[in-house]
């Protein structure tokens, strides 16, 4: 099912970031995140309407340990515009409301590094990730 | 217009040291370049070292895993505190991203350390002034990413062994870019963004 369009510019989309995908060693909020944090697991990247759910229900979505992940929000509008300009479009499962994706236009390659470079660059922190398991 | 090929070649068969940097002279390109604005190709073919050239007694051994040692044409310090922090690549194992990820072979590892070193000797030999040093890190799908991350410059170079292709992006807070590809088996290096500290 496809419900495009509702998306507002001053929209935000949650994505979930593994501990894996994050440099700890830098310092820069935005640059910690490794590139291969914007690698789509299908033919887009999921994303998850900000209007719909919030950052932590984002990160609890993850099907196997969600502790090992961080949340970052990139805004709409930045999705849309700039160097390389992409599509994004609601996309709602049956388990997920609040489910987007972010297309690539014009269709690219997947290891396109620009792309996942401008997504780096739009991209801010809302939930924190530790480097390692902590025990509770 | 003269074939250009990369200086690693070179440094490969001779071992040069680089604890004792060469440097190489161009007769007849810099003042023609600046009054006619025009480059003088063949400056290239009048190249000669003038800087002490010796023969490396021994090259620098990184052992890699049990397995695999890599011989390193060049002394840097900082090369080998790279790809000593990307050894965690292939610690990398199956489900690390809990989503079902595979882990990375060594030949993909190897293939984005292999560009790396011939990149960084390239540098060192035309490259004038301080330059960022990039880390190495997992890239998609079995790739490798290399990334020069600073507050005033980028350069991305994915790194794909399966396709024999290499990918870059860079860009500026001037609003600056470039991007392209090349295949790994004949960069032109000369045709990469250089990672100076402006």
């Amino acid at each position: 099912m496809s419900d495009k369009g509702n998306i507002l510019d001053e929209h935000y989309t949650f994505m979930r970031v593994h501990r894996q995908n994050i440099d700890f060693e830098e310092k820069d909020p935005k640059r910690m995140i490794k590139l291969s944090a914007f690698y789509p697991q299908g033919d887009n990247l999921s994303v998850d309407w900000a209007e719909l759910c919030s950052a932590e229900e984002t990160k609890y979505r993850a099907s196997k340990n969600p502790e090992r992940n961080g949340v970052i929000r990139m805004l709409a509008a930045e999705i849309r515009t700039g160097r390389f300009p992409l599509t994004l479009d609601h996309s709602p499962s049956k388990n997920n409301p609040a489910h987007s994706e972010i297309i690539g236009v014009p269709p690219r390659r997947a290891t396109d590094i620009g792309i996942r470079a401008k997504l780096q660059s739009i991209s801010e922190w809302v939930i924190d990730c530790k480097e390692h398991d902590v025990d509770i | 217009m003269i074939d250009y090929q990369p200086k690693i070649e070179i440094l490969d068969k001779k071992e040069i040291d680089f604890s004792v940097v060469p440097k190489l002279r161009f007769y007849g390109g810099s003042d023609k370049t600046l009054k006619d604005k025009t480059y003088d190709w063949v400056v290239e073919q009048n190249a000669e070292w003038i800087g002490k050239v010796s023969n490396s007694p021994e090259s620098i051994y990184f052992n890699v895993n049990d397995d695999v040692k890599l011989k390193i044409p060049i002394s840097s310090k900082s090369l080998i505190a790279i790809l000593e922090k990307a050894k965690y690549i292939l610690r990398l194992e199956e489900d690390w991203d809990d989503e079902g990820a595979m882990p990375y072979s060594i030949d993909s590892w190897k293939a984005g350390a292999q560009f790396l070193i011939s990149f960084y000797s390239w540098l060192h030999v035309n490259a004038k002034g301080s330059l960022h040093n990039p880390k190495m890190h997992h890239g998609p799908n079995g790739t490798i990413d290399i990334a020069w991350n600073e507050d005033n410059f980028r350069l991305f170079i994915n790194i794909d062994k399966e396709n024999n292709v290499g990918t870059f992006y860079s860009d500026t807070v001037n609003n600056q870019y470039s991007e392209g590809q090349f295949s790994l088996t004949n960069v032109r290096y000369h045709m990469l963004p250089i990672p100076y500290k402006y």
